[in-house]
């Protein structure tokens, strides 16, 4: 055991490598937008309409944009650009024009939502996109750089070119919830989330940290689009249940079907399964 | 074997409105042009469907039940389906101002199963059975779509548009004024093979 101890500490002094490898640090940057913020800068005020149910006109155009950054914030390296944020809103909103009480989804920019704009900012948008209805997305995302253990297993690897290795952490989580602004109510919120891990060397410790950065989002985005779809079907529930809260209104133009489900050929099934069976059991018809 | 000619007709129209779309826009249920004058649009509707699988279930339940009924030999076939068609798109026209267009042969099926079972229902041994529990079951689904304004378990959830589920119940209230005699029937009824068989 001494013998293993001695050959250890010659290595790591032959190798040039300092104990303070050996102990970890963690560096990390934070990058989120808050929803809060956005739509409640002014926490002790009570917004919603209260007693007014939402009358949701279908089909109905569905706004959805980025929450801004606080005003305190300065946009730093790992924000979201607008060009990043568009393609994820859009990836977002792919999966919900498939429904028939979705006529369309506005993708609104972010120049046109002001930090803090809360209801009134959100009445704007109503005016000029002409969509009672929006999706407020908002991302939390943390990168951790962990140095330390796995520095040296990786530059030995390497052998004579000294560089460290980082293990990298990300863990992203977006948010959205769907407002109905003229009631100023929420309809129903989901979450995505992502937890990516990886490693890097100090060279392209950078351009691994942007890859993970991109795919957490992207990771985060899809999980958002499957807890936003489970939600959605238990905001129909809700509907029903809760008829005073929301109301359904049917705009002119829109196109109707009249469409027999599962459940009326199932009846049939049954019905013909059964009187097969009498049949084979000697009933004549 | 006895072809169910009246019902492969119905299918038939059906299945070319959905392939041939100059003949879907001329048959489809279209508010502004019946207002313009395009009158037949209101019965015509019911045989334009939207999307396959809209077609395909629609066609699949109308087959059942119009088989049976033609099979059974039971009366009123063109009365039920006619008039689910009319009644349905005249107050689709008059109730729902916010309906610009519709299409499928839903309400026409409910109706024709409503009223098959309605009519096996005075037949004896399994064949009441099986048409009593279709019936029950039919209408407590049609009553759970008034109530609710939605259409359980349906295939079409994702379809470009809005279930309509009131033609069904307009279809099951067709075929009980129907079976049980309130609508004037005329020579049909005088040679009804249920009343002659009991």
């Amino acid at each position: 055991m001494k013998n293993i101890l001695v050959l250890f500490l010659v290595f790591v002094t032959l190798t040039g490598c300092g104990l303070q490898n050996l102990i970890k640090w963690r560096s990390h940057r934070h990058h989120a937008t808050s929803m809060v913020d956005y739509l409640y800068p002014d926490r002790a005020e009570r917004i919603e309409t209260a007693g007014v149910p939402a009358v949701l006109s279908v089909p109905m155009k569905v706004g959805i944009a980025f929450v801004p950054a606080q005003l305190s914030e300065n946009r730093s390296q790992g924000d979201l650009s607008e060009k990043e944020k568009i393609a994820l809103l859009r990836e977002i909103s792919e999966d919900f024009k498939k429904y028939p009480f979705v006529k369309s989804i506005e993708i609104i920019p972010s120049a046109y939502l002001t930090p803090q704009g809360s209801f009134a900012n959100l009445d704007q948008m109503r005016t000029m996109f002409g969509t009672d209805v929006i999706a407020l997305v908002s991302y939390d995302q943390v990168q951790f750089t962990d140095e330390g253990l796995l520095s040296l297993s990786y530059w030995t690897l390497v052998g004579a070119y000294v560089v460290k290795g980082e293990k990298n952490d990300t863990q992203t989580m977006m948010d959205s919830a769907v407002y109905h602004i003229p009631s100023r109510k929420m309809l129903f919120r989901a979450p995505g989330l992502s937890h990516v891990k990886a490693t890097a060397t100090l060279i392209n410790l950078e351009e691994q940290l942007r890859k993970n950065r991109s795919a957490g989002f992207t990771d985060a985005s899809k999980d958002l689009v499957v807890n936003l779809q489970d939600q959605l079907e238990q905001f129909k529930e809700k509907i029903k249940t809760e008829p005073e809260e929301f109301k359904i209104q049917r705009k002119p133009g829109s196109t109707g079907g009249g469409s027999i489900d599962g459940l009326t050929l199932l009846i049939l099934a049954g019905a013909g399964g059964y009187l097969m069976w009498a049949r084979r059991r000697g009933w004549q018809s | 074997m006895i072809l169910p000619l009246r019902t492969l007709l119905v299918v038939l129209v059906a299945a070319g409105a959905y392939t041939m779309p100059a003949l879907a826009s001329l048959l489809i249920y279209d508010r502004g042009a019946i207002l313009a004058g395009q009158i037949w649009r209101v019965a015509t509707g019911v045989l334009v469907h939207l999307t396959l699988g809209h077609l395909l279930f629609n066609i699949a339940a109308f087959t059942a039940a119009g088989w049976v009924i033609e099979r059974r030999g039971y009366p009123h076939f063109w009365l039920v389906g006619g008039l689910t068609a009319l009644l349905g798109g005249a107050v689709l026209l008059v109730a729902t101002p916010g309906i610009g267009r519709y299409g499928g042969l839903s309400g026409v099926a409910v109706g024709m199963i409503v009223y098959a079972s309605l009519c096996g229902m005075r037949e004896e041994g399994p064949w009441r059975r099986a048409s009593t529990a279709v019936f029950a079951l039919t209408l407590l689904k049609v009553a759970v779509e008034l109530l609710t304004g939605q259409t359980p378990m349906t295939a079409v959830g994702t379809a470009p548009f809005i279930p309509v589920p009131m033609s069904h119940a307009i279809g099951g209230l067709v075929s009980v004024l129907v079976a049980t005699g309130l609508v004037p029937t005329g020579r049909e009824a005088r040679t009804d093979p249920v009343i002659q068989r009991g």
